[in-house]
C-alpha cells in the first residue's frame, strides 16, 4: 500500500488560522458568558472563585488582581461542577460552604467523584471544628475562615505554587 | 476647611467606630485594597452593600410579618447578611445574624423579629457612621488633602 503525502495548499493553512483563532475566540467568550466569569493572568495560571455571595466575590476578585492569575467564578457548587464537566481546568479552587443550589460540601465531593485532583480550599466564616472535618471529609485540601485577608490569600498562593506578584 | 482639622474628624470618627465594635479591621483589609488604580473601591463594594442590605431587611420584614414562617428562607437572607457584613467589617451587624441564625434554627419567630429589629438598629448606625465618613473623605480631597491610612 502506497500512502502519498500531499502538501496542502495554502488556503488550508490560512482557513485553520481562522477556525483555530475563532475555536480560541469562543473559548474566551464562553468565559465570559456561561454563568461564570473570567478574568485573564498573564502567567496561565487559573483559580476558581466558587462564592454566592457577589461582595465577597468582589473583595477576592481585588485580593486577586495584584497577582499575575486568571480568576474565574461560579454563584454555587452546581456551576463549579458544570465547569468541569465542561472541561475548564484550574490549578487552584477556592470553595464557600453555604451556597444555594449546591452547597461546597456536595461540590467538592462531586469535584472528587470526577476525579479533580486540583487543590481545594474550603473558606467558611464559621470555624468549627466539624465544618473543617467536614469539608476535609468531602475532599478539600484545606480549611480558611473567611473573610480573607491579603496576607492569608498571598500564603495560600505561595503554599499551593501560584505566587507570582506582579512588578 | 482645613484639611488637618478634617483629616483629624476623619481618624476620630474612624477610632470612634472601631472603639464601639461597628467597624472590625475587615474595614481596613478593604481601604489597604483601595489605590490609585482602584480609587472608588472602598466605596463601591460598600454601596453594593447598602443595596442587598435594604433588599434583604425589607425582604426579611415581610417574611416575618406572616404567622407562618418558612425559617430555611429566613437563615439563607440572614446568612447572606452575616456574609456581606463581615466582608465590609461591619462586626456588630455579624454578630446579631448569628444570634438571628440561632433563632431560625430553633424556628422562634419572637426571636427573629427581636434580632430583626436589632439588625435594623445597628445597619443604620453603620450605614450613617459610613456616610459621614465617605462626606469627609469627599471634603478632605476637595481641599487637596489625603485620607488618613488606618493601621
Amino acid at each position: 500500500m502506497h500512502i502519498l503525502l500531499h502538501q496542502p495548499p495554502v488556503s488550508f493553512y490560512i482557513w485553520s488560522f481562522f477556525v483555530l483563532n475563532s475555536t480560541i475566540a469562543r473559548i474566551c467568550f464562553s468565559l465570559h458568558c456561561d454563568g461564570g466569569r473570567a478574568s485573564m493572568g498573564s502567567t496561565g495560571r487559573r483559580v476558581l472563585l466558587v462564592e454566592d455571595i457577589e461582595i465577597n466575590r468582589m473583595v477576592m476578585r481585588r485580593l486577586l488582581s495584584d497577582s499575575n492569575v486568571g480568576l474565574e467564578e461560579a454563584e454555587n457548587g452546581k456551576i463549579a461542577v458544570d465547569f468541569i464537566k465542561q472541561g475548564r481546568t484550574y490549578d487552584l479552587i477556592f470553595m464557600d460552604r453555604d451556597m444555594p443550589v449546591m452547597n461546597g460540601h456536595e461540590a467538592t465531593k462531586q469535584l472528587r467523584s470526577l476525579g479533580v485532583t486540583t487543590p481545594i480550599i474550603a473558606l467558611s466564616s464559621d470555624c468549627l471544628p466539624s465544618d473543617r472535618d467536614r469539608f476535609i471529609h468531602a475532599g478539600a485540601n484545606a480549611f480558611q475562615a473567611k473573610p480573607l485577608s491579603k496576607i492569608e490569600l498571598v500564603r495560600i498562593l505561595t503554599e499551593y505554587g501560584l505566587n507570582i506578584t506582579r512588578a | 476647611m482645613e484639611v488637618a482639622h478634617l483629616q483629624r474628624r476623619f481618624i476620630d470618627l474612624t477610632t470612634t467606630l472601631f472603639q464601639q465594635g461597628i467597624l472590625d479591621n475587615q474595614f481596613i483589609q478593604l481601604q489597604q485594597l483601595q489605590d490609585e488604580s482602584n480609587p472608588n473601591f472602598v466605596h463601591e463594594v460598600v454601596s453594593l452593600f447598602f443595596q442587598d442590605s435594604e433588599k434583604l431587611l425589607n425582604e426579611l420584614s415581610r417574611i416575618l410579618d406572616h404567622q407562618i414562617v418558612d425559617f430555611k428562607i429566613v437563615d439563607a437572607h440572614v446568612h447572606q447578611f452575616k456574609g456581606s457584613s463581615a466582608s465590609i467589617g461591619a462586626q456588630r451587624i455579624k454578630d446579631v445574624c448569628i444570634a438571628f441564625r440561632s433563632c431560625c434554627e430553633e424556628n422562634n419567630r419572637d426571636g427573629c423579629i427581636r434580632c430583626l429589629q436589632q439588625v435594623k438598629q445597628e445597619y443604620c448606625l453603620v450605614k450613617s457612621n459610613l456616610e459621614d465618613l465617605f462626606r469627609l473623605e469627599k471634603q478632605i480631597l476637595a481641599a487637596g488633602g489625603s485620607i488618613p491610612t488606618m493601621q
